[in-house]
């Protein structure tokens, strides 16, 4: 018994909230690193101007944080009421990482407050940075949980269903499946990636209206570099990623790449148009790479979708998404890598107003490289919601009442969003760099 | 002791002490609009809890996730059949988590006003809904053979889970004004005082009136032998010396009372409960308990390893933070919140 409504509604509103959820998310896991990072730069060097990143980075942070966590709450509890089927089998089956999760979370949050607050009851900057170490992992830690657990969706195993019943549950199992390892380093490396390029155009964004203090410059230099060297990382995990797909979901592989007939010496597809019978015009090919990328030899065979029935093939669209992740990467590796090297080189073209305004681009852009590989994780596994055993309209709710949750809560997105934008934006408008710097310069003399 | 009651016990313990923490914070919030005259006033109120809502919180949320990974019957019958006051439980939260934050950060009266009665709503509704989910644990709900909730929707307000609701949300602002009279000082202190005398007698008549009935519909505080009894009335003693003391102006001991009287009466609904985790009305062969409703073995084992490992460091380090900040919130110091 299937109810149609309930399904679609459940559909969306929880794309909805995922899609909200993990722009916090993100900046959840990825900013304390970087708050650390400037902490622990600015003990070493002795300079202000990094520990006052810190300071301001922390009060952003907690504005992101609190978003993150009602939101993130809000997916625990929706998914209890709008997947019911899919949560019986994983509260006996995957429970225990979710389980997990809360503490990390507890950790996080207990000594968030504590380093918030504490910022000038210590002499000694090391012991007030060592409060941050906690906060760091448990927001890592609380990541990689979650990933566990949609890692298992994708490649559930750690039980066997015998006559309708759970038996052999190992929960070990099924946390260390084979998607794991990929997923979970792609979503921490990418968090740390996409929140060092916010925070790059931030002051880049600074810089642009008219500020010229070196403080902007220095959180620029830093996290243009960092940004760079996760941005390496997300490329080869990446590439890990592709081949753990072509070894286990190659129908994920296959649809984001247009690849239908299984063959040697597959070509890697860019971009392009679908005709009515599924031929592929104005595009892009690269020969050989889709054998390279899925086996790392050319002449390697790609499973096509051709191998899959009719109805257990994703949409097609996501090669779009799967191309537009992909493209935002690769500029931004380039970006970055050429800023490093502009700065050491003292190339001119690198302080110019319009690389400026890359960078700033390179902000959101990474942001939407985040949200179109999320899409392209979730519906790249339709019709599954745990691939190969439970379809996802199967695992939905009955209930008549999705409609007016997914009213509500769309009303609350909404005000949790516009409220937070005006938040952060007033907090730091309100209190420049510039004022803050010349009021702790007073306070340290008097 | 098996796991399964191991397990019961340990999310006994976590909601318990989610309903003392986060009952404070519950009634903080309720009565800042309120209490505080303008701005400053209101922010100092918030801030006595400021530092500390957020870590009183993920007692629910580590209380729902181990219910989850070890109960996953429970959970799944609680949802289904306590769907709307959650979900509106659930909305409440999160309005209440952001105006924290949001609140102060803006110098605008309007947004302020807005966001005050964002924490006002927020921290009034989860203490009547959960007045109204406990007093239903204790009634008990129309569950099926198939461990699913039958009947209408809105089937869990009734007159006896309405008392219960006014009764746990007099309950968590008296909490919460003694918790106001231990972190701030002079006028502001006063002031929670006084409200919480004038509040006292008609919390112990709507206490009283709860564990009467609660008694005699139900067989929760008797259901191991009439000596449990003495629970429940411990926790109206409790509250009963928490007024006394609050008019002598012992406010630690106050405040130590009110908690145990949110203790005794939390613990004793739990306890009565056991070892069902789900009554149902419909007879008990359909109850839920700690066997039918449970998780495999094997899960509770790991499970177990990982959290009395944790849960040292995670109470040590929070009560480290409420040492931390022991020190008294005055007007002119430096206001987070």
């Amino acid at each position: 018994m299937i109810n149609d409504n309930a399904v679609y509604a459940s559909r969306v509103l929880t794309e909805l909230t995922l899609s909200f959820h993990i722009i916090y998310a993100t900046l959840g896991v990825g900013v304390p690193l970087m708050i650390m990072i400037a902490h622990w730069v600015g003990i070493k060097k002795n300079d202000e101007h990094y520990i006052l990143l810190a300071r301001r980075w922390t009060r952003g942070f907690v504005i992101t944080v609190a978003v993150g966590v009602v939101t993130g709450t809000a997916i625990g509890l929706q998914l209890s009421l709008l997947w019911p089927n899919f949560m019986e089998l994983a509260g006996n089956v995957i429970a225990l990482p979710l389980f997990m999760e809360t503490f990390a979370f507890f950790f996080e949050a207990i000594f968030l407050g504590i380093y918030l607050y504490t910022w000038d009851r210590f002499k000694d900057q090391r012991k007030h940075l060592l409060l941050l170490i906690p906060v760091a992992i448990g927001a890592s830690f609380s990541a990689v949980f979650i990933t566990m657990v949609n890692a298992f969706m994708n490649a559930p195993q750690g039980f066997d269903v015998v006559n309708g019943e759970l038996v052999n549950v190992n929960p070990l199992v099924a946390m260390f499946n084979p998607a794991m390892p990929t997923k979970v380093a792609h979503v921490v490396v990418t968090a740390y990636m996409t929140s060092a390029f916010i925070l790059a155009a931030i002051a880049a964004f600074r810089l642009l209206r008219g500020s010229t203090h070196i403080y902007h410059k220095k959180a620029l230099y830093l996290m243009m570099k960092i940004g760079f060297v996760f941005s390496i990382a997300t490329l080869l995990i990446g590439d890990l990623s592709g081949k753990y797909l072509a070894s286990y979901q190659p129908e994920k592989l296959a649809a984001a790449e247009w690849h239908f007939e299984t063959e040697d010496y597959a070509p890697l597809i860019l971009l392009g148009w679908l005709d009515e019978e599924e031929n592929v015009k104005y595009a892009i090919e690269i020969p050989y790479a889709l054998s390279m990328l899925a086996h790392g030899w050319p002449s390697a065979e790609v499973i096509g979708l051709d191998q899959f029935p009719k109805d257990e093939i994703p949409p097609l669209y996501i090669h779009y998404l799967f191309n537009i992740m992909v493209g935002i990467g690769m500029l931004m590796i380039v970006v970055s890598f050429m800023y490093w090297l502009g700065i050491r080189r003292r190339w001119p073209f690198i302080q110019t107003r319009a690389f400026r305004w890359l960078i700033v681009a390179g902000g959101p852009l990474s942001m939407i490289a985040i949200e179109t590989g999320w899409w392209l994780a979730e519906v790249g596994r339709q019709p599954w919601i745990l691939r190969g055993l439970m379809k996802t309209a199967e695992a939905a709710t009955t209930s008549e009442h999705v409609d007016i949750m997914l009213l509500l809560f769309c009303g609350l997105y909404l005000i949790l969003g516009i409220g937070s934008v005006v938040v952060l934006s007033r907090m730091f408008r309100k209190n420049p760099v510039e004022r803050e710097l010349e009021e702790r310069k007073g306070a340290a003399h008097t | 002791m098996s796991l399964n009651e191991l397990w019961f016990l340990l999310i006994a313990i976590l909601f318990i002490g989610f309903f003392v923490l986060e009952g404070f914070d519950f009634g903080v919030g309720t009565v800042s609009r309120f209490l505080g005259k303008d701005d400053v006033e209101r922010r100092v109120y918030i801030n006595t809890i400021g530092p500390f809502w957020d870590a009183n919180e993920v007692w629910l949320i580590t209380a729902g996730g181990a219910m989850f990974a070890a109960f996953p019957h429970w959970y799944a019958t609680m949802f289904s059949g306590f769907y709307i006051p959650l979900v509106f439980m659930l909305l409440a939260l999160i309005i209440r988590g952001v105006a924290f934050e949001f609140r102060s950060k803006v110098e605008n009266p309007k947004w302020r006003t807005t966001w005050d009665w964002a924490i006002f709503i927020g921290s009034f509704l989860p203490p009547i809904l959960w007045g109204v989910v406990l007093t239903n644990f204790m009634t008990g709900m129309p569950i099926d053979g198939n461990k699913e909730m039958v009947g209408g929707f809105l089937q869990f307000l009734h007159p006896f889970a309405l008392l219960g609701g006014v009764m746990f949300l007099l309950l968590t602002v008296v909490h919460g004004l003694q918790f106001i009279t231990l972190r701030t000082e002079g006028e502001l202190q006063e002031r929670a005082r006084k409200l919480a005398k004038k509040l006292a007698p008609i919390t112990l008549i709507a206490f009283l009136a709860f564990l009467g009935i609660g008694w005699y519909t139900t067989d929760i505080f008797t259901q191991h032998g009439n000596a449990w009894i003495l629970l429940p009335v411990f926790a109206w003693l409790s509250l009963l010396g928490a007024s006394v003391f609050n008019v002598k102006r012992f406010d630690k001991r106050a405040f130590t009372l009110t908690s145990f009287s949110i203790i005794f009466l939390t613990a004793s609904i739990f306890i009565g409960m056991f070892p069902r985790v789900m009554i149902s009305t419909l007879g008990a062969a359909n109850d839920l308990t700690i066997f039918s409703a449970a998780s495999g073995a094997y899960t509770l084992k790991l499970m177990s390893y990982f959290s009395l490992t944790l849960l040292p460091f995670v109470l040590g380090y929070q009560i480290w933070s409420y040492y931390v900040f022991r020190k008294r919130l005055k007007k002119s110091e430096h206001l987070e919140y």
